[in-house]
């Protein structure tokens, strides 16, 4: 138990893994998950002395949960807090309700039967006890619990409570004050001494007999699951889907960031503050990625033989292939693509590919020119070898059609190596199967939980103070929320600012000319429809004003040349 | 045959014309015309509209070919680009020489530079007529070529004459910076008199007129309702004759008997109507049914009969499930595809008034979480929602079965619509064994 443990597992048990919890798998396999789901007889009872109804789901969701929250507050349980609450990244956070959740807290103050679990590790402080006498009822009481275990559709109703009061679950959260659990912890302290015995006889209890502690920890979720109906699993989620959706009614809350009157940071104080808080499992993370590093040759191999490796999981995954192309790829001729980089472009990638690595003058009319004559040198010099190395394949400026099948086409020539990751839910949906049959993936599961630092250094977020002038994506981002109308407006000032790029005293459009081109086009009828529109487009840092000498406003896409011709080309294509 | 009159040309020339145009005297009279004598300036354009098979391309070919007037005939669906347009107009005008004269992408002013330069080498002394076919195609090209071809005479200061013939009014074609506008002529569409008289002209010379003539007169009482279309008259007419002759050759009846004949083939136009007139099943195999006289025809299936596709088990159910999220509105979702889905009274349910709409308004667009929540609802194994499964969902997009909507993000929020029918959703879940008439809206 010195390591944390990660395998890699079969769909199926993934499947049971996110769908069902507790379902018992007998098998040792999937311990570490299990460890969760764990739930000793003497909480059931402090369960049943509170007399509540809530179901199972909801039970364990609050105990992870509280176990995150609390792992700072319970110095003693930190090191088994801590594995529990690592694994509760796999589950799925289900809603809480806030009453329930302070029940939990308390439980947790009283420390129920958590020291089973990990009286076997050297890590357990003797301040977790368990009662045993306490163990015995409950035990007896189990067949009367599986009434209420039944499952109750209550989630949907908690939900939608939820949605609507966001109070609760501050409420909840100050129940769970350290003040309030400490009180109990010292109640439970006094009988310390007496509880490591009492723990270390129930170890040898004829219940938990010497097996492998997994084998121990099965058993109680096991039982339970005799009670919960198995078809019910997978429909819940799905139901729960309808439930949430079932509604047209849509809540939406003027509760913004902006009522906080707190002043964003810039990026500079973002990474500052994140940079004094160090990983907690820096040691286990390392180990996991020495874990990958074993499989590099593989790799290579898979290469060699003409399939394409896909790295998915969990972390972040550039540090992994950074490390591959140092190990494996320096003596070699390689590419690296960063496709979460906002403004990259398939033309920016082949450019590279045809000037850097083929050493070709000139210029192509069309990406399909190009990719004609990569393949054609490539055939002509079957002993060049290229490896690409693209880190987020689905990244917001590769995932369109036509840049998937150019680099489809790519990945199909023999002499050509593919390396990518990738990271969105929905990433498969880029390809069909004959997009697939030519990248010939090989699908790797890395899970590195390893931050995103440089992937998200490029993304809008609410918190931070937005630098610089807008980058591709989000350019096009934001205006493909916008109406058609509005990004007619807005494609005509982009046009005539590219009109009059090489112009150095061209001082951008005045209202009234840009009023008249937009009624030529009937983009507008008024000129407060305009005005509205441009304050729309300023709300986004679209556009800037500014005052001319004669006192008229001109108006200026505050984006630079390149990137604006880059968006103009992209609107056409599509 | 006296109509066509012109002081410029042959009288036997002018009567060949007529012989050819039937039913069209008035439109070439008035066309004779407005071209006046071959040395006289014409209208620099003239715009000819009516529907399809009116005679407007046979009558300005006729005439130019047989009045032996220099011209250029153009269809603008072959001319993809205005470089071909130009090379065909000075091709035949002036030779080959001309037409290599023209640069690589020649703008409208090469064009007018060459033409120039050629026509003083060359002055007509006749009217040169350039004919545009399918003129509407012009719209799409640049902005400056149909002002400039309403203008050529002007711009190139030679005896020219255009001549555009569409399908399509006048009104949609002129720019929004107005034009020189040309002269309109209709030609009207055939009566059933007259088609009658030009299907007869083309007799089998093995039969006597009255024959033929009473032959299309059954064809035309047949398929008038439903076609007045020359071209494809004539066509069947062709086809079906050869069937009609039959009993006339087994010798069971004669010529004249004319109600027999009727009886015999009539029944066949109809079967013809359903099927080859919907091109359901080729000119050639319809041929090779009439030949085979144990083969009723109708017994081949037509190609709208294939509409079975073979798909994979998952990829039948998405197709499902996207038919099911497409046609039924979300709100009704519970009520289908949830077990406790809570008391919604049925009275209170069956009060929309979309009820019968649905299918009528055709598929609504969903999100990609719907379509996989229903999947899972609707398959009764337990599937996991594997990459597999992503990328039949855009197998089927690429096979045109789905279409995505909106094309603003392919990963964040897809959004997509069921391209199929009724008949085929029925046909596959009756392969999965699923009753999907339960599960819709509409036929609840």
């Amino acid at each position: 138990m010195s390591g944390l443990e990660v395998r890699l597992i079969g769909d199926g048990d993934v499947l049971e893994h996110i769908v069902d919890k507790q379902e018992g798998v007998q098998s040792s396999r999937g311990s570490v998950q299990k460890m969760v789901t764990f739930k000793s007889p003497a909480r059931r009872r402090v369960r049943e002395d509170a007399d509540h109804d809530g179901d199972e789901n909801g039970d364990f969701d609050e105990q992870n949960y509280v176990q995150a929250l609390g792992a700072d507050d319970t110095e003693e349980d930190e090191e088994g807090m801590s594995r529990v609450s690592g694994s509760s990244i796999f589950t799925f956070q289900k809603v809480r309700r806030g009453h329930s959740m302070a029940q939990t807290a308390n439980e947790l103050a009283r420390t129920p039967g958590k020291s089973v679990t990990f009286s076997a590790t050297p890590y357990v402080e003797p301040s977790t006890p368990t009662r045993t006498g306490r163990n015995h009822r409950g035990e007896s009481r189990t067949p009367q619990r599986s009434k209420k275990v039944q499952f109750v559709s209550t989630t949907p109703h908690r939900l939608r409570k939820r949605m609507t009061t966001p109070s609760l679950r501050s409420d909840s959260d100050s129940e769970l004050s350290p003040s309030d659990s400490g009180e109990e912890e010292d109640e439970d302290g006094m009988e310390e001494e007496q509880k490591i015995k009492e723990d270390k006889e129930n170890l040898k209890t004829p219940r938990t007999p010497s097996k492998g502690l997994s084998a121990a920890l099965y058993k109680t979720p096991a039982k339970k699951n005799k009670n919960t109906p198995e078809p019910l699993n997978q429909p819940s989620m799905v139901e729960e889907y309808f439930e949430a959706h079932g509604s047209s009614k849509v809540l939406t809350s003027d509760r913004t960031l902006e009522r906080l009157h707190i002043p964003k940071l810039d990026r500079e104080t973002l990474v500052q503050l994140l940079e004094g808080k160090p990983s907690s499992y820096s040691k286990e993370i390392q180990q996991l990625h020495s874990k990958h590093q074993k499989h590099f040759s593989k790799w290579m191999l898979q290469l060699q033989l003409g399939f394409s490796v896909l790295v998915y999981g969990l972390g972040s995954k550039k540090a992994l292939l950074e490390d591959f192309r140092v190990s494996y790829l320096s003596q070699e001729m390689h590419l690296v693509v960063n496709g979460f980089f906002p403004s990259i472009t398939l033309k920016s990638i082949l450019n590279a590919l045809t000037c850097e690595i083929l050493e070709h003058q000139g210029s192509f009319r069309t990406p399909s020119d190009q990719i004609q004559f990569i393949s054609q040198t490539f055939k002509n010099s079957p002993d060049l070898h290229v490896y690409l190395i693209i880190h987020n394949i689905d990244g917001p400026m590769l995932r369109g059609e036509k840049t998937q099948s150019a680099l489809g086409q790519l990945a199909s020539l023999p002499n050509l190596h593919l390396v990518a990751s990738l990271d969105h839910i929905n990433a498969p949906l880029v390809w069909d199967q004959f997009k697939q049959s030519q990248f010939n993936w090989l699908w790797w599961e890395c899970v590195t939980f390893q931050h995103y630092a440089e992937e998200t250094s490029y993304e809008n977020s609410l918190l931070v103070q937005q630098t610089g002038a807008l980058a591709l994506s989000s350019l096009t981002h934001v205006l493909r929320s916008l109406t058609p109308n509005a990004r007619g407006i807005f494609k005509l000032l982009v046009n005539f600012q590219l009109e009059n790029k090489d112009n150095p005293s061209y001082s951008g459009l005045s209202f009234h000319d840009f009023y008249q081109r937009c009624r030529e086009a009937f983009l507008v009828n008024s000129d407060l429809t305009l005005r509205t529109q441009l304050t729309e487009f300023r709300d986004h840092k679209l556009i800037r004003t500014r005052k001319g000498a004669d006192g008229v406003e001109y108006l200026i896409v505050a984006v630079d040349a390149s990137t604006l011709m880059d968006f103009v080309e992209n609107e056409e294509g599509d | 045959m006296a109509l066509l009159q012109h002081p410029g040309y042959e009288e036997e020339k002018l009567q060949r014309v007529a012989e050819q145009l039937p039913c069209r005297e008035v439109q070439a009279g008035t066309l004779l015309a407005l071209m006046g004598q071959p040395q006289q300036y014409s209208y620099p354009s003239i715009f000819i509209y009516g529907h399809r098979a009116s005679g407007k391309s046979h009558v300005m070919n006729v005439l130019l070919k047989e009045l032996e007037l220099p011209h250029a005939t153009v269809s603008c669906v072959e001319c993809v680009s205005v470089a071909l347009l130009f090379e065909q107009v000075l091709l035949s005008f002036f030779g080959c020489d001309a037409a290599s004269l023209l640069p690589r992408s020649p703008s409208l002013s090469d064009f007018v530079r060459i033409y120039r330069e050629q026509c003083s080498q060359s002055p007509a002394r006749q009217t040169r007529y350039i004919v545009m076919e399918k003129a509407e195609i012009l719209r799409d090209t640049d902005a400056n070529l149909l002002p400039a071809l309403l203008r050529l005479q002007e711009l190139v200061e030679d005896n020219v004459t255009v001549i555009l013939l569409s399908e399509i009014v006048w009104d949609t074609f002129r720019p929004n910076t107005g034009c020189f506008e040309p002269l309109l002529l209709n030609f009207p569409d055939y009566s059933k008199g007259e088609l009658q008289q030009i299907l007869s002209q083309d007799r089998h010379p093995s039969y006597s007129a009255e024959f033929y003539s009473s032959y299309i007169n059954i064809l035309l009482g047949v398929f008038y309702s439903v076609c007045r279309d020359l071209r494809e008259l004539r066509h069947l007419a062709a086809l079906n004759f050869s069937k009609f002759c039959e009993p006339l050759a087994d010798g069971k009846v004669k010529e004249t008997d004319t109600h027999k004949l009727w009886r015999n083939i009539e029944p066949h136009l109809k079967k013809a109507m359903q099927t080859v007139y919907l091109r359901e099943v080729s000119s050639l195999q319809w041929e090779q049914i009439q030949q085979m006289e144990e083969k009723e025809a109708g017994v081949l299936r037509g190609l709208s009969a294939h509409t079975h596709v073979e798909l994979p088990y998952y990829s039948k159910f998405l197709l499902i499930a996207a038919y099911l999220a497409s046609y039924n509105p979300a709100r009704t979702d519970k009520r289908f595809f949830l077990k406790h889905h809570g008391k919604i009274r049925k009275t209170n349910f069956l009060k929309k008034n979309e009820k019968t709409s649905n299918h009528l308004l055709g598929p609504k667009p969903f999100p990609l979480d719907r379509l996989l929540a229903i999947f899972y609802s609707v398959v009764d194994s337990r599937v996991a929602p594997t990459a597999s499964i992503f990328s039949q969902i855009s197998s089927l997009v690429t096979l045109q079965l789905l279409t995505q909507v909106s094309h603003d993000d392919q990963l964040d929020t897809p959004k997509y619509k069921c391209a199929v029918s009724l008949d085929f959703i029925c046909a596959i879940s009756r392969t999965v064994s699923f009753d999907i008439m339960k599960y819709l809206y509409d036929f609840l």
